[in-house]
């Protein structure tokens, strides 16, 4: 049998795996949240020739992996820095993004912390580009207000 | 703090593992292969005919193998207990055929049951009964399928699982487990005719996880898995000392390689030695004998191919184990497929003598239980929160629970939905407060907590006995209609399908809110000033897909669905958002 992954799948493994990670991560945790990207990265893998031609792949994916760990529905914890191996992250920061809603973690942390354009994130969570902003700028000060700080560099 | 956007970046990063090519590539079958349950039921019968054929051993390049190192003795059991997920019911099977012979516990409104343990020497089986996000009970069942409760809360509002009685019954072990932030998993060994009465948290991490625990024949050892949800922290496991060990960290921890949580368990074998199942990743997954005191690894088992999950149970010397939905026996050297339905789990293995007991004998009533505690409810003021103008207080529990009080401290009622939780005073400014109860049941209180003076009165919550005709499954929430007639009401059905559907308040008929037929893939939005609900209808993902394709719909009490916005059938990535005409 001829080897099925090809150059083009690893390209966009490359290029979305971290996104999709990064996407799950920031919405349910690490636990969910590794689940839901092995499981997209699965359905990716086996349904790549039906993926290739869609025109929001990643969305797909995205709403791949929350459908098929709909089934963990424990409570999003963040762990603390030292857990996960940042100890030198602000540890008030995990309590922080708990404050935010799931759309606004994951708005905040892929546009703000990741650099994607609020195009990708509205693409991905399947809302528009005006609400991304929205939960960008809500999501920040919702976070500045819980780290008691006024900006960030 | 100097920089939010590269603190977030470094803390999501290290969060979740990267994930390469070659793991998906191990655990799953070429483009076109069907799927990685086929994939599974393929390599079990490509070993079945090896085996059947006379080929020993060891077979590698299809990345799986069954290796001869261990024999136990012969006699295998015939039956087993487990789960069946779809009615979320504890059953007897044959382990040959893989029939069900009769379901042991009943339906029951507010959850399932799960985790079964079995006391062989008296026929009865401890089941963790669900009661509703973050709580459930400890049952005990008696071969004729009698229930009662052991271990539980009044209000229910604690997650006590996991239960595991000692063979020689003296011992039962279980777990209050963590529910919200901060909580931790907390062990308790709970002695039935000794004075024992330990309670070990975990306290080196917050976010640990135990489970899985399974005795010593002597029942002096406990082993169980201590893992943490994270990537970065393997499960673990370790076995616990009861005349020694005072806390989890004491126990001693087994020297094995990287374990993925989902594919770790432990069992004991009759002769003292601990089987555990290990799997780096999405790699093939192994099992090997250990000893438990030294904590070493003796002899390899067997391997089986990769998989999501895996468990195991032992008696008489064969191993029971399931890997995904594949079930098989494995006894002298080599696994003997089970062709049972898929959607088992929590299995457990009968010695013969207890099938045979579980078969044939009929107690018709539980024997009063050595030691029964029942914990009482704990409030934390830290948790307590008011509602302000009405006299009423919302306690956010740790466990996750919301509970109504009045002003003396009297439980009015009690919630478990984190949505109320999060946004009470939202919920009640239109003078309705919406309640989610998990289970079979939901119930809906209608108040006005909006009022400025005076008691407040807060009617009884109404409970509606309705069962939609799709299996198993429990309701999320309902919201009432403009006209109080009907209830639009979420059910969250097998696969956590979701559907929406109408209950009639008097009759407590449930229907399908859409076209009649099959329940759609579907979420209740809510009311139109017009009577009319708004429902969001999804792709086929769980269950079918509207055949007019989906998106928001206007759906009249008689089914009659009109679109308001469509999308194409491909697109996943969408949600609606609800909205209320009073809004």
């Amino acid at each position: 049998m001829a080897e099925p992954v090809t150059d083009e799948f690893e390209a966009f493994w490359a290029a979305n795996e971290p996104r999709l990670r990064h996407a799950f991560a920031a919405a349910y945790g690490p636990g969910r949240g590794a689940d839901a990207t092995a499981e997209a990265l699965a359905w990716a893998w086996e349904h790549w020739a039906r993926l290739r031609d869609m025109a929001n792949p990643v969305g797909y994916l995205y709403r791949v992996g929350q459908s098929r760990t709909r089934r963990r529905k424990e409570p999003v914890l963040f762990p603390p820095v030292g857990a996960v191996g940042v100890p030198w992250v602000e540890p008030a920061l995990p309590g922080a993004l708990l404050t935010l809603t799931e759309h606004q973690r994951v708005a905040v942390v892929l546009a703000h912390a990741f650099g994607w354009t609020h195009r990708e994130v509205a693409d991905l969570l399947g809302v528009s580009a005006s609400t991304v902003q929205n939960h960008v700028e809500r999501g920040i000060a919702k976070l500045r207000d819980a780290l008691e700080v006024n900006a960030d560099a | 703090m100097p920089d939010l956007a590269a603190a977030l970046r470094e803390y999501v990063d290290a969060l979740v593992e990267p994930l390469s090519t070659d793991e998906v590539r191990l655990g799953l079958p070429s483009r076109g292969g069907g799927g990685r349950r086929r994939w599974i039921v393929l390599a079990a019968a490509v070993v079945l005919a090896l085996v059947a054929a006379g080929v020993v051993a060891t077979r590698d390049g299809g990345g799986h193998k069954v290796k001869t190192i261990d024999r136990p003795s012969v006699g295998a059991p015939r039956q087993f207990v487990g789960v069946d997920e779809r009615a979320v019911r504890l059953g007897l099977y044959d382990a040959t055929t893989g029939k069900r012979v009769r379901y042991l516990s009943a339906v029951a409104p507010g959850g399932g049951v799960s985790s079964p343990s079995v006391w062989a020497a008296q026929s009865l089986i401890y089941v963790s009964r669900g009661l509703g996000t973050c709580a459930s009970a400890i049952d005990m069942i008696n071969a004729s399928g009698v229930e009662r409760q052991l271990i539980g809360t009044d209000p229910p509002n604690r997650p006590f699982a996991n239960p595991a009685i000692s063979p020689d019954g003296a011992h039962l072990a279980y777990l209050e487990g963590a529910c919200g932030p901060g909580d931790v998993d907390t062990l308790y060994v709970h002695g039935v005719r000794t004075p024992l009465d330990l309670s070990m948290p975990a306290t080196t991490a917050t976010d640990a996880v135990l489970g899985r625990f399974s005795w010593s024949p002597d029942g002096r050892y406990l082993a169980f898995i201590y893992g943490s949800p994270t990537d970065t922290h393997p499960a673990q496991v370790r076995v616990l000392d009861i005349e020694t060990d005072r806390r989890v960290e004491d126990a001693t921890t087994l020297t094995t390689g990287p374990c993925r949580l989902s594919t770790t368990a432990v069992a004991f074998r009759e002769d003292g030695m601990l089987l555990v199942s290990c799997a780096d990743g999405l790699r093939p997954v192994t099992v090997r004998a250990y000893d438990p005191v030294s904590g070493t690894a003796q002899a390899t088992l067997f391997t089986v191919p990769a998989t999501p999950d895996f468990e195991l149970s032992v008696a008489d010397g064969a191993v029971l184990y399931r890997s995904g939905d594949h079930l098989a026996l494995w006894q002298n050297g080599s696994a003997r497929a089970i062709p049972a339905e898929p959607f088992l789990r929590d299995l457990q293995l009968l010695p013969r003598g207890a099938a045979t007991a579980a078969s044939t004998a009929a107690p018709t009533t539980l024997a009063p239980a050595p030691t029964t505690r029942l914990i009482g409810p704990r409030l934390d003021p830290a948790h307590l929160g008011a509602i302000p103008r009405t006299g009423i207080a919302i306690d956010f529990r740790p466990s996750g629970t919301v509970v109504l009080l009045d002003v003396n401290g009297n439980v009015l009622g009690h919630l478990d939905h984190a949505e109320v939780l999060l946004s009470p005073h939202e919920r009640a400014t239109d003078g309705r407060l919406h309640l989610r109860v998990a289970g079979d049941n939901f119930a809906l209180a209608a108040t006005a907590l909006e009022r400025d003076a005076g008691p407040l009165v807060v009617p009884p919550a109404r409970e509606i006995n309705a069962w939609p005709s799709v299996g198993a499954g429990h309701w999320e929430d309902a919201v009432v209609s403009p006209d109080g007639r009907t209830w639009l009401a979420q059910w969250s059905g097998e696969c956590e399908a979701p559907s929406a559907w109408f209950v009639d308040a008097r009759t407590h008929q449930p229907r399908f809110a859409g076209p009649s037929g099959t329940a759609l893939e579907s979420y209740a939005l809510g009311w139109l000033a017009d009577g009319r609900a708004l429902v969001q209808f999804d792709p086929e993902i769980c269950a079918p897909a509207l055949p007019s394709g989906p998106g928001v719909y206007a759906v009249d009490v008689s089914g009659h669905a009109t679109p308001l916005y469509t999308i194409d059938k491909d697109y996943l990535g969408w949600t609606a958002t609800s909205w209320t005409s009073t809004g």
